[in-house]
């Protein structure tokens, strides 16, 4: 293609240099003898028109600037015998037919190279059309492949959700019986007797396996939320009313500075809830040996974002055990199995949201939550 | 003075029987039932004053139980116990008449106080 190009273009070049010669040989020979003739011209001009509009239009050519160099000789001052003679008539009639060849030919060399361009054109589009086709069969292909994935893992979910559901109430109500039968013991004994601290502690750990049972059920749920349009700082609130005696028993002062004008979020709200009720709880039980209690709650609108950040006061989380926080089954807390942060996390994550930690030894911890607003109600 | 009653519906034992044991210590008369369809026949024949409905149980489950309950006497308070977190059938059972929801295994303080409130011993 490029060498058709460059031979085309060197023929134009060709072309306008003979165009030019022939008229100066032409006019030349109107004015003496030189034996020479119009003939030059017309090749030269027919060989350009063909090369810039095809063979067709290239030997047309000719029978139009054939009466155009007649009338010009008849005006340069010629007979129209001479004009007739010098166009068409024996010596020139060789010139005559040359000019329809080159006429043709410069004509051709365009239409080729048109052809070749059209062609190479609709290549170009086919092979641009596969490669769009090629992605988009990728592009499906991974699709279909994470619709897979996320579908065996609903599934996974919807399952463990069954199961967890039904070993829930299964495992609660049995639980239920153990609560209440402790009670009417604890009722038929001495207060403060050895009998009585044992009941006790057996009550706390009906609360630590409900627990347990809580946030199962929570991470279960988590594939299926109920999402609607929620206030934040209500949750917060409701979180902390359920935390009311543990915080009253900690003797811990919670400080809340809540942004009343940020935007609401979509949320499953009975799951948010338990959320921050978990980092509320972890948080009031790392102050518990502190000096200074201090619950720091605040919420505010940043960046399209609702953000709440948590702050205690407590011991705070050691640089290695940092990176282990919210990982399954990790804890420093003696009484939790380590669950209730992973639990969170996953929540957080469910509400397209992020949650991050921070924390030194000994200076307390800093949860940051941040959820979408939900736009369509902002 | 009259004593108040209670009924208690729920399908384990245990629990009807440890509730029964504790709500008679503090002064009431406590009658208790396995399934919805004896603790309706008990709620048609007896006086009651305050019911403890489970909502998952054989035949006839909580909310139903309510239901027919409230065609019956509305007017009796109904309080509900379940094994289940989060149930939306004991929040529907709220929505529609039941006074308020126990999750098992409930503070029995709380519980004791809440029947106190809606069945009070000195009325």
């Amino acid at each position: 293609m490029d060498l058709i190009n460059s031979t085309k273009n060197t023929c134009k070049h060709v072309f306008v240099v003979l165009a030019i010669f022939g008229f100066v040989v032409g006019l030349a020979s109107t004015h003496g003898s030189l034996g020479l003739s119009m003939i030059p011209l017309l090749i030269a001009v027919v060989g350009l028109v063909g090369v810039f509009y095809g063979a067709r239009v290239g030997v047309a050519s000719v029978f139009i600037f054939v009466p155009i160099i007649f009338f010009l000789l008849v005006a340069l001052g010629h007979t129209q015998k001479e004009a007739f003679t010098d166009m068409i008539y024996a010596r020139n009639i060789f010139g005559f037919v040359t000019a329809v060849i080159i006429g043709w030919l410069a004509g051709r060399m365009h239409d080729v190279s048109a052809e070749m361009a059209k062609e190479i054109e609709v290549r170009k589009k086919s092979e641009e059309n596969l490669r769009i086709l090629n992605e988009r069969t990728k592009k499906m292909a991974r699709e279909l492949e994470e619709a897979h994935i996320k579908a065996v893992e609903a599934e996974k979910f919807a399952t463990l959700g069954k199961m967890t559901a039904s070993l829930a109430h299964e495992i609660r109500n049995p639980l239920g019986v153990i609560r209440l039968a402790a009670y009417s013991l604890r009722k038929k004994i001495e207060l403060n007797s050895e009998s009585e601290r044992h009941l006790l502690n057996i009550d706390s750990k009906i609360t630590d396996i409900d627990a347990i049972i809580k946030d199962l059920l929570a991470l279960s749920r988590a594939s299926e939320l109920v999402l609607v349009e929620s206030d934040i700082n209500e949750l917060v609130k409701e979180s902390l009313k359920s935390l009311g005696a543990q915080i009253k028993k900690a003797k811990v002062t919670v400080v809340q500075s809540l942004d009343s004008k940020k935007g609401t979020v979509l949320a499953d709200q009975s799951l948010l809830a338990e959320v921050f009720e978990n980092i509320f709880s972890n948080a009031i039980e790392a102050m518990g040996k502190s000096k200074e209690k201090i619950l720091n709650i605040k919420t505010e609108d940043r960046n399209g974002r609702v953000i709440v950040g948590i702050k205690d006061t407590g011991a705070g989380i050691s640089k290695e055990n940092l990176k282990k926080v919210g990982t399954p089954f990790f804890s420093t807390n003696v009484k939790g199995v380590g669950l209730s942060l992973y639990v969170s996390r996953e929540v957080v994550k469910k509400h397209n949201g992020e949650i991050s930690v921070s924390s030194k030894d000994g200076e307390g911890t800093v949860f940051t939550l941040s959820f979408p607003i939900n736009l369509k109600t902002k | 003075m009259k004593k108040k009653t209670i009924l208690v519906v729920d399908d384990e034992a245990g629990i009807n029987e440890e509730l029964s044991n504790i709500f008679s210590r503090e002064g009431y008369q406590v009658l208790t039932a396995a399934d919805g369809e004896r603790a309706l026949e008990e709620f048609k024949k007896r006086e009651i004053d305050l019911v403890l409905l489970d909502i998952k149980m054989p035949k006839m489950d909580g909310v139903l139980v309510s239901h027919e309950m409230r065609e019956i006497r509305p007017n009796v308070p109904v309080i509900i116990i379940t094994g289940s977190l989060g149930n939306e059938e004991s929040d529907y059972a709220v929505k529609v008449g039941a006074k308020c929801t126990f999750h098992k295994p409930f503070d029995v303080e709380k519980l004791i106080a809440a029947v106190k409130k809606y069945a009070p011993l000195d009325a």
